[in-house]
């Protein structure tokens, strides 16, 4: 799987994983005052979750630019020992996390044999993530402490979330830069100027 | 032995190891326990200084104090019923009676994440990233493409927060309004991106990089026999703790 990958590949991938990061960082000032609003109602962590879906934005981009398989994993690998490496205070378990939201991205695309790249596609395996995550959170953060009906709401507004930033925006950021000639030479760039052709 | 000196692939994996033990318990007086000792081992087996901890903490503990609310509220099973929120005189018994069956649901969420929190800083600030990486390359396997690569982006991070900043810049001079998520600024940053990779692919290949023949290193990280002492005693003190702690 490494072997067919270059090295520009590899650093399109890091340095995009690296933007998302500072976006998301941008996003947490605002998640911060939901956060501290929502605190005395107790639903403190769903502050967050309306940028959730930037977590997984950089195996979407990866994914739907390169279209090989083990993109997201490996974009979703790289972005988590990105964040180990800027310190972030859950330290080597965020790549777990990594781990856990590279394959739920990857899941739905996988299943249609790494060939559809629609935006009904991009939508579906936005969906699957964030259910495979908040199954992860279940378990590892106790989440099946919290009652149903709190989680159905969490869940409800990380995958409005996912679906945003991973099913809608990040295919048209990528085509935008397909179109615009950036991406030559990955698999995205072929789809648009076929769609151009059409 | 100072924790910088412990592997950080093995320190990582052990971290790894310990956060999935974790998740299968509810102990308050473990969770805690793991929390105390990592910050103990940070203060007195490694460099990290009390005010960096300090700051690397304020984050870990708001988020703890939100999910001790959010347990403190809607804890599964004991939450207040229907019925005791209509009957008015009820309420603050109801409420009482369902926060203090609630509490214990609460600390386990809020120690857990402590716990974690504990282990994570453990590593953060005992952790050189270069180092790290090398010993990802040495010990994990990991390509020198994809080691070198992660450096690379690793180190572009303040020049992209400094032109993501001017692109905004240059919007607002155009007279163009980007808002905190607008895709205008995004987009461009992205073409930069496109760009950067191409460049730093280049300089990196140009001066001899290739990510498959052999190479030499300027220093690789070994694993010794008090390496995996530190990672058979954390893992097995975890067990312990949750073989004989009660709460």
């Amino acid at each position: 799987m490494g072997n067919s990958w270059k090295l520009k590949d590899v650093l399109l991938i890091a340095i995009s994983a690296v933007l998302f990061g500072v976006i998301y960082l941008g996003c947490t000032y605002i998640g911060g005052i939901f956060y501290g609003l929502l605190t005395p109602v107790g639903m403190a962590s769903l502050g967050y979750e309306p940028f959730y879906g930037i977590y997984f934005m950089a195996a979407a981009f990866g994914i739907y630019v390169m279209r090989k398989p083990g993109t997201g994993l490996i974009a979703e690998l790289l972005a988590a020992v990105l964040e180990c490496l800027y310190g972030n205070y859950f330290g080597p378990i965020i790549i777990l996390s990594g781990l856990v939201q590279g394959l739920g991205f990857e899941l739905i695309i996988a299943l249609k044999g790494y060939k559809k790249y629609d935006r009904a596609t991009m939508i579906e395996a936005a969906v699957v993530c964030s259910v495979v995550t908040m199954i992860y959170n279940l378990f590892i953060s106790g989440y099946n402490q919290i009652a149903v009906p709190v989680l159905a709401i969490m869940m409800v507004v990380r995958i409005i979330s996912a679906i945003i930033f991973c099913g809608i925006v990040t295919p048209i950021l990528a085509d935008g830069l397909a179109k615009a000639g950036v991406l030559k030479g990955y698999a995205v760039a072929g789809d648009v100027s076929e769609d151009l052709e059409d | 032995m100072k924790l910088e000196r412990w592997n950080p692939s093995l320190k990582a994996g052990t971290i790894l190891i310990s956060v999935i033990l974790l998740s299968f318990q509810y102990l308050v007086s473990l969770n805690l326990l793991v929390f105390g000792i990592s910050l103990l081992l940070l203060l007195f087996c490694s460099d990290a200084r009390p005010r960096q901890i300090g700051a690397i903490l304020i984050p870990a503990a708001v988020a703890a104090f939100g999910l001790f609310v959010m347990g403190l509220y809607y804890s599964r099973g004991s939450s207040i019923t229907d019925s005791q929120l209509s009957s008015i005189s009820a309420v603050p018994y109801a409420v009482r009676a369902a926060m203090s069956q609630n509490l214990y649901s609460a600390l386990q969420l809020a120690t857990r994440l402590l716990a974690y929190a504990g282990l994570g800083i453990l590593f953060a600030l005992s952790t050189d990233g270069e180092y790290f990486i090398s010993s990802l390359m040495h010990q994990c396997r990991l390509s020198p493409k994809f080691a070198y690569g992660i450096l690379a982006a690793f180190h572009l991070m303040p020049g992209m927060i400094r032109e993501f900043r001017s692109v905004r810049t240059a919007f607002a001079v155009r007279g163009v309004h980007a808002g905190a998520l607008s895709l205008k600024p995004i987009f461009t940053m992205l073409v930069n991106s496109v760009r950067w990779s191409e460049s730093v692919a280049m300089a990196m290949e140009s001066k001899g990089f290739c990510g498959e023949a052999p190479r030499s290193y300027y220093a690789v990280p070994k694993v010794r026999w008090a390496d995996w002492a530190g990672s058979f005693g954390c893992i097995g003190a975890i067990i312990a703790g949750m073989l004989f702690l009660r709460y």
